[in-house]
């Protein structure tokens, strides 16, 4: 299932939350990622029916433009970032309860919870009280209710937080199969942009509550400059080889020094390196070493947000 | 990890409306009983019933105990003012319940361990966000709550003084007892399943407006024993009984029952009891519209 939204407007009182955004998430896993205010929260509020945009149109592709906010809670799941779980509950409890309050009846609520909480690994802790859970366990009993009414779209709000390495990485191992075994539209809002570039397949950012940048992941890394480290030996019997050689290069590209005889150079995608190893040459300095950094997801989000920040 | 062979597409109707809500109900109903000190708290508050059963087993001659005064009341003809110690009376019924003591007390103890933090409880480890983002809406969740405390306390309220008429009704030589009565106990029982509605009704409010369960706690033991503490004294300091039942939240609905049970009572104002709940109740529902918008607890 895709959901499209067209010209949403958000506003809370006099507060512009999102203004006129236009963005679809597509079936796969989407990053929604943005600054503390950027507007990802609204817009997952928005999709949940939680929140009415001020104008647009949200649009599932499975449901009639007029569903009711139950309609799409029914093919929607959701993680909420904060620690959240039902007092004095059993994961079990937890999850079939929240199942039944779904519109499952209570033996497919029971089921359900049972093979969600084995999918998610908590099928040994799953009569255990919530409230004892780890950290981790708890991330997990949120992901297992957010499943239990088999949704075609979940929307996880930071769900790697406060987890530890090993936690981290088994969240974002089933975030994954969620995408790429059950077939789930993943929406996942984060601040740690090394977990979007792990398991998503595409990226939207927002600033203000505009869309600055989206589109795959690997096409977003791809574009714009590449920076390269390169280490030189300074020329024999030369004096200041090593400052020839950044004025050499400053010639045609960006470039810094960033150590005894290392340099940083920043290409454009249309330039090759052999270029740079022709200008280093030139001052009889040697190329020890060279590494074409690939650009980051960090690097496109922070580029997007000064963007945003410089045409405003 | 394979995935496949535990996890199945789900193939069911799903249900709506109150079904979605029954649950939640039962879960607040029998979330009392899931430890041992909660059936022990739940044992405890039945006691004044229990007590009343024990009476009428003693006074209907099923066991030879207690004074010898007791065991011949039902022989002798009662005055009227005695009529809460009378088994042909449905008063006698009642007043476990409709009591200050121990009636009000036990229903204070159960109800602020259950009523009273029910939605306050919810909110401190952030379940309202769990629950207004599934299929029900933060009044249903509301209702949800109330319905499972009131379930709850009716089971003490309603229950016990229906067990007791009925078990009279079965002690006594005949069915004159249950013929006699029948008409004025139905009628308080409803008056008092409607009170205990209002009463938990008004303690889910309070608990839905508290920033913390203790909080909720003491707001609802504070209105109950407070309000009856100044009811009495400013009925006493005005020389003005009717107060009571204008000022005391617990003595407002006892006033109500006996009304609409058509039992007797004197200098009370079934008006001021109507009012007193009214406002009350009306009062804190303003309040918690607006603890009850879904941004709060999305925040």
């Amino acid at each position: 299932m895709s959901v499209q939204l067209e010209n949403v407007t958000i506003r809370y009182g006099e507060h512009l939350a999102v203004d006129d955004l236009s963005v679809t998430f597509h079936q796969g896993s989407i990053g929604l990622l943005g600054r503390n205010g950027a507007g990802k929260s609204s817009v997952l509020k928005a999709l949940l029916g939680l929140v009415r945009p001020a104008s647009g149109k949200i649009q599932f592709s499975e449901l009639p433009s007029d569903a009711s906010a139950a309609e799409v809670r029914a093919h929607v799941g959701y993680m909420p970032e904060r620690d959240a779980h039902l007092p004095q509950a059993t994961g079990f409890e937890m999850v079939s309860l929240l199942g039944m309050l779904s519109g499952l009846p209570r033996r497919d609520a029971w089921r359900r919870a049972h093979e969600v909480l084995y999918l998610v690994g908590l099928e040994e802790q799953r009569y255990r009280p919530v409230s004892g859970y780890s950290a981790g366990m708890r991330q997990k009993a949120k992901l297992a209710s957010a499943l239990v009414h088999d949704p075609s779209v979940l929307f996880l709000d930071e769900p790697t937080n406060g987890l530890d390495p090993g936690g981290r990485s088994e969240m974002l191992a089933l975030v994954r199969q969620m995408s790429q075994d059950l077939g789930k539209s993943v929406v996942f809002s984060t601040h740690i942009l090394q977990d979007v570039e792990a398991v998503c397949d595409s990226a939207i950012v927002l600033e203000r509550g505009k869309v600055v940048t989206q589109g795959n992941i690997q096409d977003l890394t791809a574009g714009g400059e590449r920076e390269l480290l390169l280490r030189v030996d300074p020329a024999p019997g030369v004096n200041d080889s090593a400052k020839k050689v950044l004025e050499e290069l400053q010639l045609s590209w960006r470039a810094e020094a960033i150590g005894e005889g290392r340099f940083a150079v920043w290409l454009l995608d249309d330039q090759c390196t052999s270029s740079v190893f022709a200008a280093v040459r030139k001052t009889s300095a040697t190329v020890r070493s060279m590494q074409l950094k690939r650009r980051s997801l960090e690097d496109v989000f922070l580029t997007a947000v000064r963007g945003s920040e410089g045409s405003l | 990890m394979s995935i496949a062979h535990h996890y199945r597409p789900l193939d069911c109707e799903r249900v709506s409306g109150f079904q979605r809500i029954w649950p939640l109900a039962r879960q607040e109903m029998l979330g009392l009983f899931r430890t041992r000190w909660g059936v022990a708290l739940y044992l405890v508050c039945l006691f004044p019933a229990l007590g009343r059963l024990v009476m009428l087993l003693i006074m209907f001659g099923v066991v030879q105990i207690g004074p010898r005064s007791l065991q011949n009341r039902m022989a002798s003809n009662m005055p009227a003012s005695m009529d809460e110690l009378n088994p042909a009376r449905a008063a006698f019924y009642f007043e476990s319940v409709l009591s200050t003591m121990p009636g009000m007390i036990f229903f204070l103890l159960l109800t602020s361990v259950v009523v009273s933090r029910c939605v306050a409880r919810d909110r401190a480890t952030n379940a309202l966000e769990l629950y207004w983002t599934r299929g029900i809406s933060p009044w249903g969740y509301v209702f949800g709550k109330w319905l499972g405390g009131f379930l709850l306390a009716a089971s003490m309220t309603v229950g016990m003084p229906l067990l007791l008429w009925i078990s009279a009704c079965f002690l006594a030589e005949d069915w004159t007892l249950m013929t006699d009565t029948i008409g004025q106990f139905s009628i308080g029982l409803l008056g008092i399943a409607f009170m205990t509605a209002i009463w938990t009704a008004i303690g889910t409010l309070i608990s839905a407006i508290a920033s913390s369960a203790n909080l909720a706690m003491v707001a609802w033991s504070m209105l109950i024993v407070g309000s009856s503490a100044a009811g009495f004294v400013v009925s006493r300091v005005l020389d003005e009984d009717s107060l009571r039942s204008c000022l005391s939240f617990w003595e407002a609905g006892r006033v109500v029952v006996r009304s609409m049970a058509d039992l007797p009572q004197r200098d009370v104002s079934v008006s001021g009891a109507f009012l007193m709940l009214g406002s009350l109740f009306g009062g804190l529902l303003l309040l918690v519209r607006r603890r009850m918008r879904v941004v709060e607890a999305l925040r």
